[in-house]
């Protein structure tokens, strides 16, 4: 991994993913959620409309998150210190359960389980990955050495434990190398909600984009099981090499 | 020359050696989106001969088909990745370096080309403006930059200009390399157009300069910058030479460019000898075990590069491999510029 973690993060990564797990709403109610708004969208709305207004729903939610999570700073000294601290703590554990629970309705919408306990975790995982993707503009599964996104969904279960401790531990540690704005009364408030929405609609952006690939290669092997073509567990088929038009 | 074949049993010999097997990778198919396992070295030196196991369709492109939407996210190599997206926090720094060329030194750069180049386009030297256009089209690059030839020994080619770009061929080059060696030079320069380096290229290039005229303090306090922004102008070749690769589709011709940009292919080599890519692959890979296995090596290799704009040829054929072995090329060629780590 490029950059080590602390004790110290390790713990704060803990906190933050414990938090965040006993927040998330139930998988029947999210669901529920998606066939409403699907149901008010009407018969015409694909599922690029639905996605879009699942995505602008949770973007709303999550500005409201970072205006509230900066209004201790109003009181000058200690809500200063609670602001760039425990409020910045707050915050992402409130973003982080309204995009795990758009992770969730996203994938919902795709076609994919949401209500075992895996199902719940790849969603989370998915959703701090991109979160932590969209904040540090870096790329976290090519720095823990992973080669594609879908892989989140092969991960055995320590994997995928293994996986939120480390990217949780990591966004404890950016989300408060970058609080100090949120300190700043009234400003702090509107850069926390600005701030929070564009976040939200970059982790949706990528969170359809990733589903996209990942139904694509479901239904792509379906398909090719159904044509008899020797399709592993993990959807996976050998390619077949023809001979050149020269004969190689 | 060597023919085709000859190159291609030659990059094999270089790469994968018999017993070691070539890696195998898995690839979405764009037309069922089914994954396709398949042997690196087959997918890479013969790309037409690869079908969909699940649905029979071609899976990777054809050589000349271009690469239609291709952002240079899809190919930019990390090192640069990380450290361009740091410079480009800068607050109205690009913006200002723009206007400086813009007005003054992509201008006066403009008027040196025409006044002391040969300008080259469909009329005036067509066949090597041809191989700019195919670069061009196989990277699906909307940028259409003058062409000059310029007569010097040095192999070299060279790309100026943010507002109106310009790439300068070395007339060494067309001595010594093949036309699909040339394509992958032009590509690797449109990569630094496409990638939007030549902004911060130019700084590098200033900066550097600049120190020369600098007081003894200020040289030293502008150190720290001069460092950082020469290991990103090394990390952007990396990105160019995948901005190559991808132009030419030919990986016994990338590694060519860079033995030639090594050893050159002049006639007192020539009429002598046939220069291996194999055993030069094993030399960069020799190479690279030293600096892994001794911190020392490490230590030395990384000082006496700190000084320079582009990275040791060796480091450059062994990210280049690696990424053909590990990274997106694959990915991209098959026409998928999402679902496969687009960075890596």
């Amino acid at each position: 991994m490029g950059e080590t973690t602390t004790t110290e993060d390790e713990e704060r990564g803990r906190q933050l993913l414990s938090a965040v797990e006993r927040l998330i709403a139930d998988p029947a109610d999210i669901e529920r959620s998606v066939e409403q708004l699907r149901e008010k969208l009407g018969e015409d709305a694909g599922r690029d409309a639905i996605a879009k207004a699942l995505t602008e729903r949770a973007a709303r939610t999550t500005a409201v998150v970072g205006g509230v999570a900066a209004a201790p700073a109003m009181i000058p000294g200690f809500g200063t210190l609670v602001a760039v601290t425990g409020g910045a703590l707050a915050d992402m554990s409130l973003v982080l359960k309204y995009e795990t629970e758009l992770a969730m309705a996203l994938t919902h919408l795709y076609g994919f389980d949401i209500r075992s306990e895996r199902g719940r975790r790849i969603a989370l995982a998915l959703a701090s990955v991109s979160t932590y993707d969209e904040k540090s503009g870096e790329d976290l599964l090519v720095d823990i050495a992973e080669t594609e996104v879908t892989a989140i969904w092969n991960y055995g279960g320590r994997q995928l434990s293994k996986l939120l401790l480390t990217v949780m531990a990591r966004l404890a540690l950016i989300q408060l190398g970058k609080s100090a704005l949120r300190a700043v009364p009234f400003a702090g408030m509107a850069v926390g909600a600005s701030v929070n929405r564009i976040l939200t609609k970059g982790v949706g952006d990528r969170l359809v984009a990733q589903l996209e690939v990942r139904r694509s290669e479901e239904d792509g092997a379906e398909a090719a099981r159904a044509r008899g073509a020797n399709v592993d567990e993990d959807g996976v088929v050998e390619a077949r090499i023809v001979e050149d038009d020269d004969g190689h | 020359m060597a023919t085709e074949e000859g190159v291609q049993e030659s990059v094999l010999e270089a790469l994968w050696p018999t017993p070691n097997p070539s890696p195998k990778k898995d690839v979405r198919c764009r037309h069922c989106g089914v994954k396709n396992r398949v042997l690196v070295s087959v997918a890479a030196l013969t790309p037409t001969r690869v079908r969909c196991g699940g649905c029979d369709g071609a899976l990777f492109l054809r050589p000349d088909e271009p690469l239609v939407g291709l952002s240079s996210d899809a190919y930019q190599h990390p090192l640069d990745k990380a450290s361009l997206t740091a410079l480009k926090t800068l607050p109205g720094f690009a913006a200002l370096v723009r206007r400086f060329l813009g007005s003054f030194a992509e201008r006066a750069f403009h008027l040196h080309c025409r006044a002391s180049f040969i300008a080259c386009d469909d009329e005036q030297f067509p066949e090597l403006y041809t191989l700019l256009e195919r670069a061009r089209l196989a990277l699906d690059v909307d940028i259409h930059p003058r062409l000059f030839l310029s007569e010097s020994p040095n192999m070299n080619a060279l790309t100026l200009g943010a507002e109106k770009s310009l790439i300068v061929v070395m007339s060494s080059l067309l001595d010594q390399m093949s036309d699909q060696e040339l394509v992958f030079v032009l590509g690797h320069e449109l990569g630094h157009l496409h990638a939007d380096h030549i902004v911060y290229k130019t700084l590098a290039r200033l900066l550097v300069n600049g120190s020369l005229a600098m007081s003894e303090l200020l040289r030293a306090l502008s150190l720290p910058l001069q460092v950082a922004i020469l290991r990103w102008d090394r990390a952007s070749e990396l990105t160019s030479d995948r901005a190559g690769l991808l132009a030419c589709r030919d990986l016994g011709a990338s590694l060519g460019a860079s033995l030639v940009l090594s050893g050159g292919r002049r006639p007192g080599t020539t009429s002598r000898t046939r220069l291996k890519l194999s055993a030069f692959v094993r030399q960069a890979r020799e190479l690279r075990d030293l600096e892994q296995e001794s911190w020392w090596d490490a230590v030395l290799v990384g000082q006496m590069e700190m000084g320079r704009s582009h990275p040791y040829v060796a480091w450059r054929v062994m990210h280049l491999v690696e990424w053909v072995e590990t990274g997106s090329y694959l990915d991209l060629l098959a026409g998928d510029f999402q679902g496969g780590n687009t960075t890596g």
